[in-house]
């Protein structure tokens, strides 16, 4: 008998779901400003369907997983708390500088500096200096450091952050400033640059400073809220939640590095379709995850998703780690609009969820991508979302017609079938990118699309880049919250510790040491079992004179002399699988700037045996459509509880509770696994 | 939302024509990532001075990566000229040519590296992929490429022609190879970002062959075309709202290396139906001095403007440019022959190319019907960009060279509807970046002092110009460089527009002997208060072979861009957050943007009081004319009806004549001096011509109309 339960907050829904010996409940609840109740909402409805009176339903969970958005929300709004800044004498316009603001934004009107995460008077200088060498300059006298703090509160900080010059090098300062807080202000939030980041470049690492300090007390008043809701209602089981860099922690590592909780929602999604990958024995996926704004598209390689430096964070650039994810503003929400030179455009507007897309009838007036699907008979006004809102198909047409297709000249259909093809070939190019440019052929690929519409688009996109497999999950909700539940448990811990093949090797063996005594605690303290346990040693590596370092991965043990050539060989490899053989620069020296350990607490997978979808029977009805991939109107059929029917050959459209799919002429779709739909191109 | 179909010919189906375009983008967004990842060079990958494009065969821009705008113009002139020149030689699959001369192929100076390499669809050749990217040195007398002491371009770097075959048929040219590898001081490191050209080229060539697989040659090309009629056509549609006729505007490149004189950069422009024709006769000749500018690039500042102020939404393309036809005489400083130096014309000469423009744009502009258009005026940008090099040896013994890529931290012009950008850079400089403390530190021997933004900089009005920044360092690690220095944007600075005043220049000094260190030694932090020093030495405008040692401070400020509206217009609750956050001074608040505070929040009665006195001081008597309380940030610049000139902000009557600055109250100052009195900081120009300010007030409201520079006439060469 086990228990898991996962919750995935989004911006309109809580989608939570219990695995319960292998079957799959959900509820559902309108997600809450406070977070909290949206959650414990969503949580009543799986235990009234799980049948459990009293408190039985909370004491018996084994597992609870919560993929979590109060941090995306605060940055979204940005709403903070009123974090205030301790920086090196002589600059304090770090943030404002910015390193420039300058996007490709062409219109001077549009450019703008990076939101303000704080106000400028608070932050405050502080008198002292460390070196690249990390070399105390100046040093930190307790007046200096008294007189930063004593002014920083005055100007009303509610939480600090301190991100001081060279601290990664020498934390020494930073340090001692922790260290006065927690003596002197013990209940003032406080985030140091050196625990939190300890990687150079002071602007991301003040970014990502001050934007953790800034959310922490809201964060800390949100856990404290959802602990004491939960445990009053009997839940025993430890909350884990899920990080940016794809895998969770406890409650009390999230509170320590808030931050990371950041966007981690898509990264639910992309763990489930890398369990998917590999229980259909697909090495290569693709994932195209469509929702109401925006596409976000992920590679897995050999069931590995890759993790990016440098990660974005509200449009500011931060020194976390994320999953490799390459958003583009091509959703269901997004309005099509016409543009300067009278050509059609799609996104990067949305119409949000309000008023949303003309058709829900909640006074949008502008054509959205939804609209233009509905116009063109792909989506059933009555069945959309398994019929808990019904579309307007007047207001779809007037709304196109109106913006689109009288200023161009056309009629409706057409318009409408504009609409699909440009969004179609945005995120084809979005997708094209996460493989191409990182040197992958698109063609070697397995497309799983999810997400609301994406049904409707991911064979598409699928023809446009060359991909000859598209895989939709069957419920897709599920599948999210599903992932969520299978993510591993991952803490990864770095140092920026510049080191060079002439150098001993046990100068860096020292550093990797230090590193692992830390994710050995680490694995202590989250409990994990020994035989789940996995560390992996990262070395970011360039060769002098690049900016940007390729990371290598090594055993975990011991590093020696003997190892420098085996290090040095598979940097080579690594660099030219990324940019192609030849490109290495083998007369230059390599550096190593980062070493890193990673530590993974692997989570077992449980089959589910139901998906937790409607059962029912197989019906077909024909439906006068313009079929997207002609523009032409044709009578196509339209298949209902298609698992009963098993295959079908394409045109045809697949209605679930969930989400529609579209299958071009020419290809074939059939149930894998137990309800997913696979989709094979060019089957004939 | 008006009905436009008109662009899009009967016949094709936009949507098609869109997805083209966009594949396109995306194809050159590709090869500049090729570029980036696979590059050594810091100027690449971290201030994105580069541009990757794709042309048709004859050389126009098929499309134009988000980076670097000079480039429209010395890529173009750069594959027109390749064309031209091999003409008739054998071509294959698989060659790249290189090219850097500014004379010859177009380049902006000599670092700036083209690879340009065919496009063939099977036998047929479809076009041309192009890769420029600064490149670290390039050989010549200083290393870096900027050569302040050069007299000739012979001496500046190694001039690669069009034409020089560098790749054959996938393969390096060894015997190129080996010529440009023996002539430029970091050999691996060149070969390196040559490789990283021809990978990106080759990643453009791969995409675009799909592309045309994908669409059918004859729809390719018929769609390409139609692409560029659409974009002229809506070019040509905002130019026709422009008011027609004759404008004329100078700027002044400063110092060319060798002596202070200022150079005179003019053009007339012809503003006719939805035809614009940029004449820069009547520019100085051509000196013996790095400052001028090669055609190619000439083509390319006037682009950096013309883009953001016409085309701003529209996607790049060969056709945003066919509706401006640019003029200049042979051996003049914006199309200089042969031995001309040339290795800083863009950042001097050329960035005043997109000042003129800009300045000739907002004269068009103000007094169109258009209210779109008349919401393209906006405060000149700081524009130039602000050098400091570097080079000595480490304690450790090994060489270097700081090309300290900080000088692009310039302010961007204030708009009609927000403050300008800080720290933007030049109008060109589309997706720059600034370096970190910490990356300059690492790499280099260097610490830094402070690095802030220069609040000097600021062009006072109803909307701020940018700021530039500011910083010092102080050796570490080194116990003497040899610095080359040059601040183009110093004495002739940015104007403001309708009322606001100019932005602040740039500069470089050395506080020589200083007591830097005994400070640190002492744990006090070297701040400019405390820091002493025997001499505050101010450098040259270009200056190279400046020794700094270990006890010297340097320091750079750079400048910021103009205002936009009367100060008096400002919004007084902006200001007093300006005050708040140290921008702006309390006496500037006063002074200036006459706004009372009281405890840090706005005096609205105060403020009041103290504008209506500015204003009568302004005329040196009492208004007859009140200004319209709320009046906006625009309504100070004069505009025109059917009885002629008036200001907005009161609806006082200025003139009925053609040119209202005839009779209107014209205040003539020293610009160093005035613009000092106000808080912003300018050098005195110390020999002929003067600079001059003048400030242009409404006789009956004392409202300010405009500001400008303007250089003494007669006096200049």
């Amino acid at each position: 008998m086990t228990l898991h339960v996962g919750i995935d907050v989004g911006g309109t829904f809580t989608d939570a779901v219990a695995i319960h010996d292998g079957h799959a409940v959900r509820g559902k609840a309108f997600s809450t400003p406070d977070v909290t109740s949206g959650i414990l909402d969503a949580l009543a409805v799986l235990e009234d369907r799980l049948g459990d009176g009293g408190d039985e339903f909370y004491s018996r969970i084994d597992r609870f997983v919560l993929g979590n958005t109060i941090v995306t929300n605060a940055v979204d709004e940005q709403k903070y708390a009123g974090v205030g800044l301790l920086t090196t004498q002589g600059f304090r316009d770090t943030l404002r500088i910015a390193r420039s603001a300058r996007d490709e934004e062409r219109d001077p009107h549009r450019m703008a500096p990076p939101p303000e995460i704080i106000d400028r008077n608070r932050i405050v200088e502080v008198a002292e200096r460390i070196d690249s060498r990390g070399e105390v300059l100046v040093p930190l006298t307790a007046e200096a450091l008294e007189q930063a703090v004593r002014r920083v509160l005055e100007a009303g900080a509610e939480s600090l952050a301190v991100c001081l010059l060279w601290s990664f090098r020498n934390p020494q300062h930073e340090q001692e400033i922790g260290k006065y807080l927690e003596t002197h202000h013990p209940d003032l939030p406080y985030t140091l640059s050196s625990a939190l980041t300890p990687v150079y470049r002071e602007y991301e690492r003040m970014v990502t400073t001050t934007l953790d300090a800034a959310v922490k007390p809201i964060v800390a008043r949100h856990f404290d809220q959802l602990a004491a809701e939960l445990a009053g209602r009997g839940l025993r089981t430890r909350v884990q939640i899920m990080q940016v860099h794809g895998g969770f922690l406890s409650v009390e590592e999230t509170s320590k590095a808030p931050i990371a909780m950041f966007n981690s929602g898509p990264v639910g999604g992309v763990t489930g379709a890398r369990l998917l990958g590999q229980r259909l024995g697909r090495s290569r996926v693709l994932t195209a995850d469509m929702g109401g704004t925006s596409l976000d598209a992920a590679a897995i390689i050999d069931d590995e998703f890759r993790v990016l430096p440098r990660a974005e964070i509200g449009g500011l650039p931060t020194s976390l780690t994320a999953v490799d994810i390459e958003t583009i503003g091509a959703g269901g929400g997004s309005l099509a609009w016409i543009d300067g030179r009278g050509v059609m455009r799609v996104g990067p507007h949305s119409a949000g969820s309000v008023p949303g897309p003309a058709c829900y009838g909640k006074g949008g007036e502008r054509p959205a991508v939804t609209d233009a699907a509905l116009v063109l008979g792909l989506l059933n006004p009555d069945y959309y979302l398994g019929g808990t809102v019904t579309l307007s198909e007047t207001e779809a047409r007037r709304a196109v017609h109106r913006h689109l297709a009288e200023p161009l000249g056309t009629d409706t259909d057409a318009a409408a079938h504009g609409v699909y093809r440009l969004a179609v070939s945005q995120m084809a190019n979005a997708v094209r990118k996460i493989t191409v440019n990182r040197g992958h052929d698109p063609r070697e690929f397995t497309l799983i699309g999810f997400g609301g519409a994406c049904g409707l688009f991911a064979a598409a996109i699928a023809a446009e880049i060359g991909v000859a497999e598209v895989v939709i999950p069957r419920n897709a909700a599920v599948f999210s919250a599903y992932g969520l539940m299978h993510a591993d448990s991952v803490f990864s811990a770095v140092q920026t510790t510049p080191w060079t093949f002439a150098e001993p090797a046990a100068q860096l063996e020292k550093e990797f040491a230090a590193l692992e005594a830390r994710a050995q605690e680490w694995f202590e303290t989250e409990g994990v079992p020994g035989e789940r346990r996995e560390l992996y040693r990262e070395a970011d590596m360039k060769f002098l004179g690049q900016i940007f370092e390729v990371t290598t991965r090594l055993p975990s043990k011991s590093f020696g002399d003997a190892d420098k050539d085996l290090l040095r060989r598979r940097f080579i490899e690594d660099y030219e699988a990324e940019f192609g053989a030849g490109t290495a620069w083998t007369e230059a020296e390599i550096l190593l700037v980062n070493s890193r350990v990673k530590a993974i607490g692997r989570t077992e997978a449980q089959q589910i045996t139901d998906n937790g979808g409607t059962d029912e029977r197989h019906s077909v009805e024909r439906r006068d459509c313009v079929d997207p991939a002609s523009g032409q109107r044709r009578v196509i059929e339209v298949h209902r509880g298609f698992g009963a029917l098993g295959k079908a050959a394409g045109p045809c459209l697949l209605e679930e509770p969930d989400t529609t799919v579209y299958v071009p002429a020419g290809a074939v779709v059939e149930v894998v696994d137990g309800g997913h739909f696979s989709i094979t191109l060019n089957a004939v | 939302m008006t009905t436009n179909s008109s662009y899009v010919p009967a016949g094709y189906d936009p949507v098609t024509l869109e997805v083209l375009r966009m594949r396109l983008d995306s194809i050159v967004e590709e090869m500049g990532s090729a570029m980036i990842r696979s590059s050594g060079s810091p100027v690449i990958t971290e201030s994105g001075d580069f541009n990757t494009a794709l042309f048709d065969p004859e050389g126009k821009i098929y499309s134009y990566s988000d980076f670097v705008q000079f480039h429209i113009g010395s890529g173009s002139v750069a594959v027109q000229n390749l064309v031209a020149e091999i003409a008739g030689e054998p071509l294959y699959p698989g060659d790249a040519f290189i090219c850097n001369d500014p004379h010859t192929a177009g380049s902006a100076h000599p670092p700036d590296t083209n690879v340009i390499s065919p496009i063939f669809y099977g036998e047929e050749l479809i076009g041309w992929a192009q890769s420029q990217a600064h490149l670290v040195d390039v050989g010549g007398m200083t290393p870096g490429g900027f050569a302040p002491g050069a007299y000739d371009c012979y001496s500046e770097a190694l001039r690669l022609p069009p034409g020089v075959k560098v790749f054959e048929r996938g393969k390096p040219v060894e015997w190129v190879r080996r010529v440009l590898l023996n002539n430029v001081r970091v050999p691996t490191l060149f070969w390196n970002d040559v490789r990283s050209l021809v990978a990106s080229n080759n990643t453009g060539i791969r995409r675009l062959c799909g592309t045309v697989e994908e669409f059918g040659l004859e729809q390719f090309r018929d769609h390409t075309r139609v692409n560029f009629e659409i974009a002229e056509r809506v070019v040509r549609e905002r130019i026709a709202l422009l008011a027609d006729g004759v404008y004329t505007a100078d700027e002044w490149t400063e110092h060319n290396g060798h002596v202070n004189e200022l150079y005179r950069v003019h053009c007339t422009m012809t503003k006719s139906g939805d035809q614009v024709t940029m004449d820069f006769t009547g520019s100085s000749p051509q000196t013996d001095g790095f400052i001028n500018l090669s055609y190619g690039t000439l083509i390319g500042s006037v682009a950096s403007a013309l883009v953001p102020i016409l085309a701003w939404d529209v996607p790049f393309n060969e056709g945003v440019m066919t509706a401006c036809t640019v003029l200049a005489e042979r051996g003049s400083l914006v199309n200089p022959e042969p031995p001309a130096p040339i290795s800083n014309g863009h950042l001097t000469t050329g960035a005043r190319v997109s000042r003129l423009v800009t300045k000739l744009l907002n004269e068009a502009a103000r007094t169109s019907d258009s209210e779109l258009i008349r919401a393209r005026t906006q405060g000149v940008w700081a524009d130039s960009w602000t050098g400091g090099i570097s080079a000595g040896t480490r304690d450790d013994g090994e060489y270097f060279v700081l090309f300290n890529m900080d000088g692009g931290g310039m302010g961007t012009g204030a708009q009609p509807v927000a403050d300008g950008l800080d720290c933007g850079g030049m109008m060109t400089q589309v997706n720059n970046a600034l370096p970190d403390v910490e990356m300059n530190e690492m790499l280099y021997p260097v610490l830094y002092l402070w690095k802030r933004l220069n609040t000097a900089s600021v062009g006072h009005g109803a909307h701020r110009g940018g700021h530039g920044h500011e910083f010092a360092w102080t050796l570490h690690g080194a116990g003497e460089v040899t610095q080359t220095v040059f601040a183009p944007n110093a004495q002739v600075v940015a104007d403001g527009f309708g009322g606001g005043y100019s932005g602040g220049g740039s500069g470089h000094a050395v506080w020589r002997a200083s007591n830097v260190n005994r400070l640190i030694d002492e744990g006090i932090v070297p701040t400019e208060h405390a820091l002493h020093s025997a001499d505050r030495e101010l450098l040259e405008i270009n200056q190279q072979g400046i020794a700094i040692g270990a006890e010297d401070v340097f320091v750079q400020w750079v400048a910021g861009g103009g205002g936009y509206g009367d100060p008096l217009l400002r919004e007084p609750a902006l200001v007093a957050r300006d005050v708040a956050d140290g921008y702006v001074t309390e006496s500037a608040a006063v002074d200036v943007y006459g706004v009372e505070l009281a405890d840090g929040a706005v005096d609205g009665a105060a403020t009041e009081r103290r504008r209506a006195a500015l204003r009568a001081e302004r005329l040196g008597g009492q208004p007859t004319r009140p200004v319209e309380a709320g009046a906006k940030a625009d309504s100070s610049a004069p505009r025109r009806d059917t009885q002629g000139w008036y200001c907005p902000a009161s609806g006082a009557r200025l003139s009925t004549g053609e040119d209202w600055r005839a009779d209107v109250l014209t205040r003539t100052s020293i610009a160093a001096q005035r613009l000092g009195e106000l808080g912003v900081r300018v050098r005195t120009r110390e020999s002929e011509p003067a600079v001059l300010l003048e400030e242009l007030i409404s006789p009956s409201c004392g409202t300010l109309l405009e500001t400008r520079i303007r250089v003494a006439e007669g006096e200049a060469r």
